[in-house]
């Protein structure tokens, strides 16, 4: 432990949903079947292993924008609180995390929607509040730009006022549903919510987000953190960064739960796992123009550059406008660290895609649970996100051996709690921090 | 005979309804005895009644868990075009055809529900004002829906292309009411687009549903009264020669409420004669059923109401295997009919 805050004893799992995995060239390999895209089937499918496995949580990402190119491909994009409505449907225990941008939605319409198919769900819906980044998509919702870095959180956390406040004063099917009366710099809402109350209280708040302000959104509101960690000490280090924040907001620090990211390439010997690594990386790196990628991330023509040079650091924008923060100040900060070439830093920020946020382990199962109790026992996290790189074989093997050697181990349960989710969310309870879930109190 | 049911989930009301997964089950159970008995679609609707508990769930999402527990029956979703952003319309319901294979319709709610427009802090102006909101919206989403081509998904592992971008068009739109510029992200669905369905109550709805709508839905009421149909207000006038609407292509479902059940008014042999009569007599394709919001009254348009019309001589759609399979479009019988949502012309692509 490295600080004053650990986890308890079980990790709780969530698995990222895409069409064909999260890592771009899994469309390409032979394993894959593309013949019907998009496939709704397989989505459910990979839910409902999840839900063999005892999972906690499934999740659907979103960016409300189409971007041609090859960069990054995991399958076809639907929208998230429809395609979960089918996997409500076809699943009966494992909780659901539906993506909802808060600077491109209105807080009436989420908290409609997202009431509803909490109670279609049996009070299985989680929330991911995000802020969402870049020009291309407030084009899509009537702006020519997006709103400022730090216009965008004041957004959400007006827009999580709204929502909770709707789901607090809803009808319980007996009294008449309280009306909120809010007017704020982004949103003027007179009203009460005009469906039932969710069937949980209020469906769990998830967030994601590494900036300061992405942070004390988390600490605030969240429930859970999906968290990114390339190192261990520095998974550490926003572990007990996220939990202290959690308690300078008056809340119980065990009250939000740390989801830390893995990409997780595994085979039945550690030669087969590289070996699906390496194609995986070939795939997507085949014909890609990897220089230009990394001159949008970074927001800096680099095709003037030698590419076996190091970045040029002193010519880079201190701040990225369009591109993403995140992704640019780690690329930024790898490359110095490490003495990366432009071309190397290129390839590297190309080929991991949402990778690079994470911290990948290539090997057998059992090096899989090895590493994954090597840092849940160091403190980094409350559980993890299995960011699978290749759909259905990662979660496949995942549950098939994974999960069982975890058991084994005593880090995972062995049967959901209860009759199922809504048993352990205190339906009743809709004090303004809402109920505890079972990610709380397993 | 074409039918179709409007469904409301209504609240704690119903001695039937547990909460989430027994209430999912209960709504799948009583759709799936209309699809059995030949109902052509459900129209999923809100309840915005005040002064009543109001429904347990919300149309769309509603739609998207019966998608994957139906197989033949048109899955349409009330969803407003006043409020919200198209582009997030335009993908809900493109998702729902997807998730339907292609059986998804989007009933356009063209008019506020009460305390909608100070609940979504958007102040709306006179019934024309809303009428030119509504029909910029249903145009938006429309064209989003068109801008993926059919084929622009043809994953191609040896070149590496996953699409065809020169085959995804960004719309360009700046009107009075919304402003847009990109494609959708949301592959092209598989019925191109998704019924548009129309409920009509005033002459600025037909004038709006005649230029959009496949099939328009006169009188709409929800609450159940011992009013019989009207004949009346089931024939929207046709519009003038030489507007823009390709009228002849849109199929007429006239609202009428369903006898309330188990009561003596609540005669379903005099009732189905009456709704004969109404759909020939206005040259209808056919009729809405509104329920008075219960599972019961749901129920008993399968068990009692459905053999009532056969009797009357107004059966429902043939079951063949033909009608049960296809996409909703193709059910209507508006396959290469429908006018095609407006491509981008040269120059508006950037």
């Amino acid at each position: 432990m490295s600080g004053g805050f650990g986890p308890g004893p079980l990790m709780h799992l969530s698995l990222n949903l895409s069409e064909f995995g999260r890592h771009s060239g899994a469309w390409r390999h032979p394993l894959s079947d593309v013949g019907d895209a998009p496939s709704v089937d397989r989505y459910v499918q990979f839910a409902r292993t999840a839900e063999e496995g005892l999972f906690d949580l499934v999740f659907v990402a979103d960016t409300p924008v189409h971007t041609p190119g090859r960069t990054s491909v995991t399958g076809t994009r639907l929208d998230p609180l429809e395609l979960l409505a089918a996997v409500a449907a076809e699943t009966s225990r494992v909780g659901m995390v539906a993506t909802v941008s808060t600077s491109y939605n209105d807080p009436v319409d989420v908290a409609r929607r997202g009431a509803s198919l909490d109670r279609l769900s049996g009070g299985r819906l989680a929330i991911n509040y995000v802020a969402s980044t870049g020009d291309g998509i407030a084009r899509n919702f009537g702006l020519d730009a997006q709103l400022p870095h730090d216009q965008r959180y004041v957004r959400s956390n007006e827009f999580l006022e709204v929502v909770t406040g709707l789901w607090a004063g809803a009808s319980d099917g007996t009294a008449p549903a309280a009306a909120v009366d809010h007017a704020g710099p982004h949103f003027t809402v007179r009203g009460a919510l005009d469906v039932l109350r969710p069937a949980g209280g209020r469906p769990l708040v998830v967030q994601a987000g590494s900036s300061a302000e992405g942070r004390d959104l988390a600490a605030r509101w969240a429930d859970a953190i999906y968290a990114g960690g390339s190192s261990l000490p520095r998974a550490q280090e926003y572990y007990q960064d996220i939990k202290t924040r959690t308690a300078a907001y008056g809340r119980d620090p065990n009250g939000i739960k740390i989801l830390l990211g893995i990409m997780p390439f595994i085979g039945s010997t550690a030669a087969e796992a590289q070996r699906l690594h390496d194609d995986l990386d070939a795939y997507h790196l085949e014909g890609a123009d990897v220089i230009g990628h990394l001159s949008a991330l970074l927001e800096h023509d680099l095709r003037a550059y030698d590419p076996e040079g190091p970045l040029p650091f002193a010519d880079l924008p201190d701040v990225v406008v369009s591109s993403s923060v995140s992704m640019s100040t780690l690329f930024k900060r790898l490359a110095r660290e490490e003495g990366w070439s432009i071309a190397e830093t290129a390839r590297r920020s190309y080929v991991g895609g949402l990778g690079n946020m994470q911290w990948v382990v290539t090997g057998t199962p059992r090096d899989v649970a090895d590493e994954m109790q090597r840092w849940f026992e160091a403190g980094t996290a409350d559980g993890f996100a299995i960011v699978a790189p290749i759909l259905p074989q990662t979660i496949d093997v995942f549950v098939a051996e994974v999960v069982p050697e975890l058991r084994r181990r005593g880090l995972v349960r062995s049967a959901y709690e209860g009759a199922g989710v809504r048993d352990t969310r205190r339906p009743r309870r809709v004090a303004r921090r809402g109920p505890a879930g079972r990610l709380v109190t397993a | 005979m074409r039918l179709s049911v409007t469904i409301t989930v209504p609240a704690g009301r119903d001695p039937g309804i547990g909460a989430g997964v027994a209430l999912l089950d209960r709504v799948t159970a009583a759709v799936a005895a209309l699809e059995a008995a030949g109902v052509t679609a459900v129209v999923v609707t809100p309840d915005r009644t005040p002064g009543v508990p109001p429904p347990a769930v919300e149309p769309t999402t509603l739609a998207g868990a019966l998608a994957r527990r139906t197989s033949s029956i048109g899955v349409v979703a009330a969803d407003s075009a006043l409020f919200g952003y198209p582009y997030n319309t335009a993908r809900r319901l493109a998702t729902l055809d997807h998730l339907t294979r292609g059986r998804a319709g989007w009933s356009v709610e063209a008019h506020p529900g009460p305390g909608e427009e100070a609940a979504f802090g958007v102040p709306l102006g006179d019934a024309v004002e809303q009428a030119a909101r509504a029909e910029e919206y249903v145009e938006v989403v429309t064209r989003l829906w068109n801008s993926w081509e059919p084929g622009a998904v043809v994953p191609d592992k040896v070149r590496g292309d996953f699409r065809d971008d020169t085959r995804i068009h960004p719309v360009v739109h700046r009107a009075a009411h919304f402003r847009l510029r990109g494609a959708l992200d949301v592959p092209r669905s598989p019925q191109g687009r998704p019924v548009i369905v129309w409920p009509v109550r005033t002459a600025l709805d037909v004038l709006c549903a005649a230029r959009h709508a496949d099939v328009v839905v006169p009188w709409c009421p929800l609450r159940p009264t011992s009013r019989p149909p009207s004949v009346r207000s089931a024939t929207p006038p046709r519009p003038r020669a030489g507007t823009r609407g390709s009228w002849s292509c849109c199929r007429r479902w006239p609202g009428v409420r369903c006898p309330a059940p188990s009561t003596p008014a609540g005669d379903p042999a005099a009732w189905a004669g009456a709704v004969r009569d109404l759909v020939r007599g206005s040259g209808a394709d056919g009729a809405t059923l509104v329920t008075d919001g219960t599972f019961d009254g749901l129920d008993e348009i399968a068990s009692e109401l459905v053999p009532a019309l056969r009797a009357a001589g107004a059966p429902p759609e043939r079951r063949g295997r033909r009608s049960r399979r296809g996409s909703l479009t193709a059910r209507l019988g508006l396959a290469g009919l429908r006018q095609p949502a407006r491509r981008p012309v040269a120059g508006e692509a950037s």
